[in-house]
């Protein structure tokens, strides 16, 4: 019996040091924090983006300002409607306000650009290129509006963001 | 003797901390590189719309009805998917069609002048113009080289696509509709490499495919345009 129980804590070998696995989950974690960027606000509407095939991608170092068009989720609907409406930053605003909102975006671009390296802030903000996420089922006027009020702040680099279909 | 050493600290739960920072960065995340079609907006113009006024044979004109419905010059009940092969037919305009948009061969020499007072321009500028102007002398160079490559392929065309989508369209069918264009500049672009270089889109280089996009140069226009 003696012999048997000896044998028996031999085969089981040392166990497996489980010390390295918080490198490897941090090694993943990093990966993440570096590759991704926090979502800065949660949409109020729902937007399921449209898809095509000739696209470019953005590329991460020019600054962007988003304009989110779509319908309001359930939640909201009885306070905003059930027609597509325009999310800029965290709040659902009007067509008219997007001017105010392109301002205010420039001028922190050129503050967080100017603290980094002085003298460039202004020109980065003239390279800033306003993503446009629209729901596909949303009409074509509440965009033409959204472009008027671009056009009148002078934002005219505009980019639709689409899901990339092959 | 009778003292033992301290009891190594267990990194188990170390692990567990460290997935739940890293499920929240995943949760709170989105990947930066985002798919997306191009525009740059037209200038607001003050005192009502002044367009340049566009020949009648050089305009290809795209309507779209609120039941997302096309009318492409005069032909209607069109598919999306027909787009890009009349667009091709009307921008190449091979046969010299006097209703289709008119095009010319580019010669040599008028680019060379183009050059000399881009070169002239860039002696005499100031400062801060001094790096856009040089960015269009490195243009001009370039077209240049693209007229030695593709030779009478090359052809400036007039046309102008004017596209007028009715303000109920649905937006993924502009968008479908926007992406049919570009698809038709990009088949023109890729069939010259293939027909002029022998490989495909691709293939090429940077150099290469500003060239392409120099021989067809995209001409769309989505507010109104005026009649000559």
């Amino acid at each position: 019996m003696s012999k048997f129980n000896k044998n028996k804590k031999k085969s089981d070998g040392p166990g497996i040091t489980t010390a390295s696995l918080p490198d490897i989950v941090f090694m993943l974690l990093f990966f993440f924090m570096v590759t991704t960027k926090t979502r800065t606000n949660d949409l109020s509407i729902s937007i399921s983006l449209p898809s095509a095939t000739e696209t470019g991608i953005l590329d991460d170092k020019t600054p962007t300002a988003y304009i989110n068009i779509g319908v309001p989720v359930k939640a909201l609907q009885e306070l905003y409607g059930d027609n597509p409406r325009i999310q800029l930053n965290d709040a659902i605003l009007n067509a008219s306000d997007v001017v105010g909102f392109i301002e205010n975006k420039r001028a922190s671009i050129e503050k967080s650009f100017e603290m980094a390296q002085p003298g460039v802030g202004k020109a980065k903000a003239s390279k800033m290129i306003v993503c446009l996420k629209v729901d596909q089922n949303a009409q074509l006027g509440t965009l033409d509006e959204v472009r008027e009020e671009l056009k009148t702040a002078k934002a005219l680099k505009i980019n639709y963001v689409v899901n990339k279909a092959n | 003797m009778g003292r033992r050493l301290a009891p190594e600290i267990n990194a188990g739960s170390m692990a567990d901390i460290a997935f739940l920072l890293l499920v929240f960065f995943i949760v709170t995340a989105e990947m930066s590189k985002e798919e997306g079609i191009f525009q740059i907006l037209p200038e607001k113009n003050e005192n009502s719309t002044i367009t340049e006024p566009v020949k009648e044979r050089n305009a290809i004109r795209i309507f779209m009805n609120e039941n997302n419905d096309i009318l492409f010059e005069d032909q209607v009940g069109l598919k999306m998917s027909e787009i890009p092969k009349l667009l091709k037919e009307q921008i190449l305009n091979t046969s010299g069609n006097p209703n289709m948009p008119e095009n010319r061969l580019v010669t040599k020499s008028e680019l060379q002048s183009i050059i000399d007072k881009n070169k002239a321009r860039l002696e005499k500028a100031s400062e801060g113009k001094l790096k856009s102007i040089a960015k269009q002398l490195k243009k001009s160079q370039l077209r240049l080289k693209a007229l030695d490559i593709f030779g009478a392929d090359f052809k400036k065309s007039n046309h102008v696509i004017s596209v007028t989508p009715d303000k109920g369209v649905r937006y993924s069918s502009y968008i479908k509709l926007k992406d049919m264009i570009a698809k038709s500049y990009r088949e023109l672009r890729s069939e010259l490499a293939k027909k002029r270089l022998g490989r495909t889109w691709k293939d090429l280089t940077l150099e290469e495919k500003k060239m392409l996009e120099m021989v067809y140069k995209k001409n769309v226009s989505e507010s109104p345009i005026e009649k000559k």
